[in-house]
């Protein structure tokens, strides 16, 4: 029985058009020209208690909008979601306490106080007993390391503490739903580290179903075992990170090293020169040669080393962005 | 039934602490910009002794205008300041902002009422500014020794334990639609300025009204601008009648219900509109 159910799920934003300048500006004061920008075209998934999910995409490409629509903060232009049951638009109070999202550009915590205050406001707000709010409180000060910052006005805090002060505010009530938006935006390489962990952990603790939007391919490739992407408001790809992988990669790199020097044309016939600096060089070999090929240049060439590789994520993300045209992006990495 | 009703004394008692809890956070977020506050007081007691000055210049040499002696017409003054503490000051005013900058996203996402947020943050403001206020006139009744007519503990002062709820209801009514504009646009200034005037005016807070024209005071009456700071004021300085006063009474809540429902339809409409932007 999936948790998290999206069927056709779809939205317009209205946007009007303003053409530039002061006459624009004038034209704009009585007649709006207005068009539809499908944020989210016609989306369907399913997801299961527990799993943690990894939402990507490029900037607009209606990530966001899909979680702001499951957590109950938009209202879809059409199409259906569940999630725990509930329609989340009703904003059903008894759906609200079960989950939680945290916008990783934004805050709620009260800016003009301590965080410790806010975590009691969210107490309060979401009616969590005395015994499990201190429990609850104690365990995530402990995991994410924060206990000398509790006192101090959230102005005051680094952008890591924050993020982490916000993320201890949206789980106070134990959400079993959570969505992360962009949760590592900002942080430096040990924060972001530290981040990433806390996520899993809390994931794997509490059987928590997340979804995760993110920039960083790291994000992902470390916390997701499933992905969905997300481009133009359509859902590209729904599975898992390593299937991308077999489907939309053609090639292996083979990265190998030379003991001697030969002519260039000889390492042609065997694939795509990538690069090609005496004594390495980097090529690229469809996938259904690539064991044959290794083989065939270990027999004529003289080879020291050689490194059989997937094509980085990131590149291979890239070219399904770019509808598996832009070879010449993807091998450039 | 039992379990109906422990249900529902218990979700009351929930929702209690979760408000009490928020005009507590919000009164200790009011003291963080002190410089701030205090320039908006010393704002009001600037206007304050404006009108107080210049009704005393007028009344040189006169015992009465527009049917009110010297000393009801500083006591209307002073009086009308406190009240205004009470009815006009708000948090609410933010609501607009809110809603434009995506951080209505924080509210409307927990389980929390929006309307019940802000009349919580309201009710810290008006606490600080009540006490504030108190002070102040205090302090200028002591500095300027007016002559006031205070009519003294009466069946009106009562009574207006009566007119304030649904005078300050209707206010945070009023309030609360002009911010739900924020929904669809981001020039939310314009019409709370204009409001700021009208209510100048129409509210009492410069002078009483009925030193207007008749006609214009029966048309303002028609108006549920009088009702917040004008009519209390009346009431309390015992210069209406029994029956005006419970006319007054029946029209600002007549006049509350109205906006209280404008406001429910209006906020339906506007999360339909929302679009969480920013965030």
């Amino acid at each position: 029985m999936p948790i998290i159910t999206a069927k056709n799920l779809t939205k317009y934003y209205k946007v009007h058009q303003k053409e530039p300048g002061l006459g624009g500006s004038l034209k704009s004061l009585f007649h709006r020209k207005y068009y539809d920008v499908k944020a989210v075209d016609d989306i369907s998934f399913e997801i299961e208690e527990g799993e943690l999910i990894g939402f990507i995409g490029p900037n607009g490409a209606g990530k966001t909008t899909t979680l702001k629509m499951l957590s109950g903060l938009l209202y879809p232009t059409s199409g259906q979601v569940s999630v725990l049951g509930f329609e989340p638009w009703k904003r059903d109070h008894k759906y609200l306490k079960q989950m939680s999202l945290v916008m990783g550009q934004k805050n709620q915590l009260w800016w003009d106080l301590p965080a410790q205050e806010s975590f009691i406001l969210n107490k309060e707000i979401y009616e969590v007993p005395d015994e499990q709010y201190k429990k609850t409180l104690g365990d995530l000060v402990e995991l994410l390391d924060v206990k000398d910052v509790l006192n101090v006005q959230v102005r005051k805090l680094s952008l890591g503490q924050r993020m982490k002060c916000e993320l201890i505010a949206a789980l106070l009530h134990s959400p079993r739903v959570l969505f992360l938006d962009e949760p590592t935006i900002g942080l430096d390489v040990v924060m972001q580290k530290a981040m990433r962990d806390f996520i899993a952990e809390y994931n794997k603790k509490y059987n928590a179903t997340i979804i995760l939007t993110s920039h960083y391919m790291e994000d992902v490739k470390k916390l997701a075992k499933r992905v969905v992407i997300i481009d133009h408001g359509k859902l590209v790809f729904d599975g898992k990170l390593k299937d991308i992988i077999d489907k939309y990669a053609e090639h292996k790199i083979l990265t190998l090293e030379f003991s001697e020097e030969f002519p260039r044309e000889k390492l042609e016939k065997f694939g795509e020169i990538d690069s090609w600096e005496y004594p390495r060089a980097v090529i690229k070999v469809s996938r259904q040669l690539a064991s044959k090929r290794a083989a065939e240049l270990l027999e004529t060439l003289p080879v020291a080393d050689i490194n059989i590789e997937e094509p980085p994520i990131e590149a291979i993300i890239r070219r399904v962005f770019a509808g598996g045209k832009d070879e010449k992006v993807m091998s450039r990495k | 039934m039992s379990r109906w009703l422990r249900y529902f004394l218990l979700s009351t008692f929930y929702s209690f602490r979760k408000y009490a809890f928020l005009i507590r956070l919000s009164w200790s977020a009011g003291f963080v910009y002190r410089l701030n506050f205090i320039m908006w007081r010393v704002r009001l007691v600037l206007m304050l002794l404006t009108s107080y000055f210049l009704w005393q210049a007028v009344f040189k040499g006169r015992t009465e205008i527009f049917g009110y002696s010297q000393n009801q017409m500083l006591s209307y003054i002073m009086l009308a300041a406190v009240l205004q503490s009470m009815v006009l000051a708000s948090r609410s005013i933010d609501l607009a902002g809110v809603i434009n900058s995506g951080e209505l996203s924080n509210i409307i996402i927990r389980p929390i009422s929006n309307l019940w947020y802000w009349l919580s943050r309201d009710a810290a403001d008006k606490a600080l500014n009540l006490i504030f206020s108190g002070v102040e006139i205090s302090l200028l009744i002591i500095l300027l020794k007016p002559p006031l007519a205070w009519p003294g503990f009466s069946l009106s002062a009562v009574s207006l334990l009566l007119i304030l709820p649904p005078a300050t209801l209707l206010y945070y009514f009023i309030n609360y639609l002009f911010g739900l504009t924020g929904f669809w646009t981001n020039e939310v200034w314009a019409p709370r300025f204009l409001l700021m005037v009208v209510l100048q005016f129409l509210a009492g807070l410069m002078f009483p009204l009925d030193v207007l024209p008749q006609t214009i005071q029966n048309l303002a009456m028609w108006t549920p601008f009088p009702y917040l700071v004008y009519f209390p004021a009346q009431v309390m300085l015992a210069k209406v009648s029994w029956i005006e006063a419970w006319r007054g009474i029946s029209a600002t809540v007549v006049w509350m219900i109205i906006f209280g429902a404008a406001v429910e339809v209006v906020w339906r409409k506007g999360l339909r509109a929302y679009g969480a932007e920013g965030r």
